[in-house]
């Protein structure tokens, strides 16, 4: 009688086992084969197995590009974070009848392709652009500024693009926020500040992390931004693995360095397991 | 013993929108009493407690505390507490850091937070539980830890918003007796809330019934159930059997004549009533004794619809031959010789003269 679902059971387990071995478990062992490989004459990868390219990474270069990087997609996490908070409270108090309006408008850049969006902000930051043109206008300043291939540029860039990815999942947060928790803390004598700092922060803990991971990720990653706002001299992680494919051809070097990249972001994943599990250890 | 005045609302307002949950109320709480306020829901009791804590602004008039007029002290500056229907506990926190909450708040050292707050959980009996989620607690056990996160900042004033109802029949029992224990034990004022007319007639010292923004009745529990000021009172306080009269004589100053669908009665009551004056009669089911017709005279005639055994008592509708049902409770005793009166069977219902409640007539509203 019970042999039918556990038969259903055994497909669609085995399907999403199988679905999981093709298609993430087994080129992640290629890429991990990969980066113990050395870079063949022939232009791909051959033998002898070593471990050259992790120490390679070591090279102060490599370290500068990582360091660098996580700099700058640090402070565009934490802007996006200090701009997206205020932004997403605001969106979780709204009136219900004009939250959907509010959230369409966070959604809207989604609908243009963010390489674009990117490029017209490049507009915006160039030397003759309409931010210098806007300064010259207004009399402060007396000649252009350089305002793009800075960091500050790949940081406005990445803030831009990513600010979305920390409004939702802070708005999902704050939005189950029993405002009657808030209450009973004034109740028993908090002021703003702490009813801040005491309940409503901790409670939406696992929504900061959460934005931070789907901002801090992608801001090490989004290439085309360090590519078009950044220039040569400010380099993204992304930037470093893309060239090591695509323009060094030195496909083990570039699979060692996204491995370590990996291994970072994996660590950042536990972190907020942790966090999340702190809040909330019944729901695991 | 006369106790003194710890708040108090003088011509209190307060809208919400169009709604008016308050309009011109007043009331006096006085030191160490438990009062309730008693209503049917959106009669504005939950309202007095939000604006005593501050939760709530109200329109016009003015609340005092200790003497003090709270207009423009936040919540957070009142030195009143609420116990809330839904407990509102702080999930990320411990039960001992909830109920530390309010002294943390307060700056105490850590050391008197720590002794307050093993206090506070020793005295709704949660000793031991302090290092677990409020969420892992049953329903009963997160009502003591609201109770003591309130208790432990040893309020002025403690206000509990329905904070039993979300409580089984049982518990609620327990829970009743506890919090009248608390509230003797600490002295502390309680204004309770409760829809609940046995929950307040059983706890209160002082119960104000309460109806569309207004006190309908304050007095003690005996004097609403047994005094009550009209019928929406009588009706909320109590299980009853509401019959229309006309007054036909008036033999006394404080007796008169009435006649009930034909049936002559004698009734008393301190209201003065003109002759021809239409009035109802509140009768309270368990005052009621149901009698075999063939065997007593007076009273109120009619015939058994229904009965029920309910254990305790011993329940009865009936038809009377004037027209209205009523519905009587009688306990079972030795000296009763025969509650059992199956349906059909002819009767006649009787009280002790005087335990009739007499009203004026009030028009349909």
């Amino acid at each position: 009688m019970s042999q039918r679902p556990e038969i259903l059971k055994t497909v669609t387990v085995g399907l999403l086992a199988g679905w999981l071995l093709s298609f993430v478990l087994a080129p992640t062992l290629l890429v991990v084969g990969l980066s113990l490989l050395s870079r063949s004459p022939a232009g791909f990868a051959g033998g002898p197995v070593t471990l050259d390219n992790y120490r390679r990474l070591a090279d102060p270069i490599y370290l500068h590009v990582f360091a660098e990087s996580f700099a700058t997609a640090f402070i565009a996490t934490l802007l996006c974070l200090l701009l997206g908070y205020p932004f997403a409270y605001g969106l979780a108090r709204a009136r219900p009848g004009l939250r959907p309006l509010l959230l369409t408008l966070v959604i809207v850049p989604f609908w243009t392709s963010s390489l674009v969006r990117i490029y017209a902000i490049r507009g915006l930051l160039a030397a003759k652009g309409a931010l210098n043109n806007l300064l010259l206008a207004a009399g402060l300043i007396d000649q252009p500024v350089r305002l793009l291939y800075t960091q500050t540029a790949e940081i406005v860039g990445l803030v831009h693009v990513l600010l979305p990815f920390m409004i939702l999942p802070l708005y999902a947060s704050l939005e189950k926020l029993d405002p009657r928790l808030l209450e009973a803390a004034r109740d028993l004598g908090a002021g703003p500040f702490r009813r801040f700092r005491h309940v409503v922060l901790p409670l939406t803990l696992p929504g900061v992390v959460a934005g931070c991971l789907l901002v801090f990720l992608p801001a090490l990653g989004l290439f085309y931004v360090g590519d078009v706002l950044g220039g040569s001299r400010h380099l993204l992680v992304g930037n470093l693995l893309k060239d090591q494919f695509l323009e060094a051809q030195d496909w083990p070097f570039g699979a060692a360095a996204s491995l370590v990249l990996i291994g970072l972001l994996l660590a950042f994943l536990a972190l907020y397991a942790y966090a999340a599990k702190r809040i909330a250890p019944d729901d695991g | 013993m006369t106790r003194s005045t710890i708040a108090s609302f003088r011509a209190v307002s307060k809208h919400y929108g169009s709604h008016c949950a308050l309009r011109d109320f007043n009331l006096e709480l006085r030191e160490g009493e438990l009062l309730t306020l008693l209503g049917p829901s959106g009669c504005g009791k939950t309202t007095v407690l939000r604006l005593l804590a501050g939760l709530e602004i109200p329109d016009s008039g003015e609340i005092f505390l200790d003497g003090r007029t709270l207009a423009g002290v936040p919540p957070e500056a009142r030195n009143v507490n609420t116990v809330f229907q839904s407990y509102a506990l702080f999930p990320h926190l411990s039960v001992a850091e909830n109920v530390a909450f309010g002294l943390r708040m307060k700056k105490l050292g850590s050391a008197e937070i720590r002794a307050r707050t093993a206090e506070a959980l020793r005295m709704v009996r949660l000793d031991g539980l302090g290092g677990h989620r409020p969420l892992q607690l049953s329903g009963g056990q997160q009502q003591r830890v609201a109770l003591a996160r309130a208790l432990v900042n040893r309020p002025r004033v403690l206000l509990l918003d329905e904070c039993l109802s979300a409580l089984d029949y049982q518990l609620r029992r327990e829970m009743q007796l506890e919090l009248k224990g608390l509230q003797r034990q600490t002295g502390i004022t309680f204004v309770f809330v409760t829809h609940d007319r046995e929950e307040a007639l059983s706890m209160s010292d002082r119960i104000a019934v309460m109806r569309t923004g207004r006190i309908e009745q304050l007095g003690p529990p005996r004097d609403i159930y047994e005094r009550p000021a009209n019928l929406f009172v009588a009706q909320f306080a109590g299980e009853s059997n509401v019959l229309e009269a006309t007054v036909t004589a008036i033999t006394a100053p404080d007796s008169l004549i009435v006649e009930l669908a034909g049936t002559p009665l004698t009734v008393r009551t301190d209201r003065r009533f003109r002759v021809g004056a239409r009035l109802v009669l509140v009768l309270r089911p368990e005052d009621l004794h149901v009698h075999d017709d063939a065997a007593a005279e007076g009273g109120l005639a009619g015939h058994v619809l229904e009965r029920t055994y309910r254990g305790v008592t011993l329940d009865t509708v009936i038809a009377l031959d004037a027209g209205p049902r009523i519905k009587t409770s009688e306990f079972f005793r030795e000296d009763t010789p025969a509650l059992d009166h199956p349906p059909g069977q002819r009767v006649r219902v009787s009280w002790t003269p005087g335990w009739e409640i007499v009203l004026p007539h009030e028009p349909e509203t």
